[in-house]
């Protein structure tokens, strides 16, 4: 068995996987998909379809690439080794539209699903400049003149792109990928799937962290409990730190303008409601 | 030159013994020299620079990843991003002819996201290795078992070493107190590259994790203990590991 930590960015996912990763005989990757291959980050929005995945070189569009499926074969390899005494996973931010694609190159695949209130995100998103970084604005708009697979629903005028904000175009971004998994994903009604509110980890942090080894057929490791001591109250480091106190994590659309947060709610209205969140 | 016997150790030949839980096992080493500090930006850019082999194809980083949030070791005559009081921040290109260059400040902190093949590489290219686990451990806590941190066994803190996300990141080398052997960041700054494949926690695995040793800027304490292994898989650096190296 092997496992994806899957959340849209500033999801807290980096956190969730730290936690995983204290046992010692689970280990997780991070972001070594996105991180290491570009293909996942320039077309984070392209639909790859279990019909895509092809043996030896994995995706057509990786042909006469070798550099780039070697790197992927040994990450196969690597992660098909895992067993019960010492399981293997990673976590990602940008797979939300190729699990099926996923679920062939690691067939026996568990995914966490972290979810965290959409104010939060987009506030965490737009304060650490990810609009630009990421180059979300060429990736959204491409999206919404060329998809007829998703709703694009809630951006208020796709036909003048200069006017779109940072805030806008976060969201769209956060509406892209949520919309994509929640369409696509291939794991209706099973077991291999386990969604975490961010905000019910917060408040019994002990209590999800062992759902989640029990999901990952694992039980709470002594250094678990320390790791979430250890993290729980204060807020301390820099944009990826793993200590963070619930308080700062809840707060963060503090940072976003009345404005900002009533454009956030009307953007993403469905995806407040699918995700189980208030308005 | 990279390196000099000034920023060697010198560990004579002998019998060690190293601490395993609540037992210890005795380790014989014919001698050997390791770096006193960590490799730092500096020393790997020039190796980098030097290297007919590219860093990247086909979208894919083959030793360092310079597209890293965390690296220092950026492409030159490009913009590049860094962070910045928790935010990304956009920094106009590093003027160079090579291809390579090391962000302003930071030429003396230690490298990180270089993956164990480009850990080897470097070593290598000095026509040095990477050490042992062993090595690793004899050195860090300079020959002394009871020693369970590289400076003994006083509770870490911030003034000891840089973990636990204390300084937001790394910190040049040598800040902290060297250990008896006058070697510094054993316990701290980054996690090292060793040479071993792993092998303690599943014989599957073998072929693809390699050891690391050490504490973290952003790793909880119990890393910094110098029995403390875990290992990673070999084709990825993290924001945390860096490497030292050994001459026979």
């Amino acid at each position: 068995m092997n496992y994806l930590v899957l959340g849209f960015r500033r999801s807290c996912t980096t956190y969730i996987s730290e936690l995983i990763k204290s046992h010692p005989a689970v280990t997780c990757l991070i972001e070594p998909l996105t991180l290491n291959m570009d293909i996942f980050r320039t077309r984070e929005f392209d639909h790859w379809a279990d019909t895509e995945y092809v043996p030896d070189i994995f995706h057509p569009l990786l042909f006469k690439k070798p550099t780039a499926i070697s790197f992927l074969q040994d990450f196969q390899d690597y992660l098909l080794t895992s067993r019960s005494e010492y399981l293997l996973g990673f976590k990602e931010v940008t797979l939300h539209n190729k699990l099926q694609w996923i679920k062939k190159l690691l067939p026996n695949l568990k995914v966490i699903y972290v979810t965290r209130n959409p104010l939060n995100t987009i506030a965490s998103f737009k304060q650490i400049g990810f609009t630009k970084r990421w180059n979300y604005s060429e990736k959204v708009l491409k999206f919404v003149n060329t998809s007829t697979q998703l709703p694009v629903g809630g951006l208020p005028n796709p036909s003048i792109p200069d006017n779109y904000d940072d805030v806008e175009i976060s969201c769209m971004a956060y509406k892209i990928s949520v919309q994509s998994f929640l369409l696509t994903h291939p794991y209706r009604n099973s077991e291999d799937m386990m969604f975490i509110k961010i905000e019910d980890f917060l408040q019994d942090r002990m209590e999800v962290a062992t759902d989640i080894m029990a999901f990952l057929e694992k039980n709470i490791h002594p250094n678990q409990r320390e790791f979430i001591q250890k993290t729980s109250f204060t807020t301390k480091g820099g944009a990826y730190s793993k200590y963070r106190s619930a308080h700062d994590v809840n707060t963060r659309h503090l940072v976003l303008s009345k404005t900002e947060i009533e454009k956030v709610k009307r953007i993403l209205v469905s995806e407040f409601t699918q995700l189980n969140y208030d308005l | 030159m990279i390196f000099n016997n000034n920023h060697l150790i010198e560990v004579q030949a002998g019998n060690y013994q190293l601490s395993r839980g609540n037992t210890s096992v005795t380790i014989h080493t014919s001698g050997y020299r390791i770096s006193r500090f960590l490799v730092t930006n500096s020393m790997y850019l020039i190796f980098l620079n030097s290297s007919r082999i590219p860093n990247e194809e086909h979208g894919t980083w083959k030793w360092v990843n310079t597209d890293h949030i965390n690296t220092k070791i950026v492409r030159s005559n490009e913009y590049f991003y860094q962070e910045q009081g928790g935010k990304h921040i956009l920094h106009s290109p590093i003027i160079s002819s090579s291809a390579y260059a090391v962000v302003p400040g930071f030429e003396n902190h230690p490298v990180v996201c270089v993956n164990w093949t480009g850990a080897q590489k470097f070593a290598e290219y000095l026509g040095a290795r990477l050490p042992s686990e062993a090595e690793w451990e004899i050195a860090a806590t300079s020959g002394n078992s009871d020693n369970i941190f590289s400076w003994g066994a006083f509770t870490p803190d911030k003034t000891y070493a840089n973990y636990g996300e204390n300084y937001c990141g790394t910190t040049p080398i040598g800040q902290f107190p060297p250990n008896d052997f006058g070697g510094y960041d054993f316990s701290g700054n980054v996690r090292e590259w060793c040479n071993d494949w792993s092998s303690y926690s599943n014989s599957m695995v073998s072929s693809y994790e390699k050891i690391i040793k050490g504490g973290g800027w952003n790793k909880p304490e119990f890393h910094l203990k110098c029995c403390h292994h875990n290992s990673k898989w070999f084709r990825l650096g993290g924001a945390s590991i860096g490497l030292r190296i050994v001459f026979n």
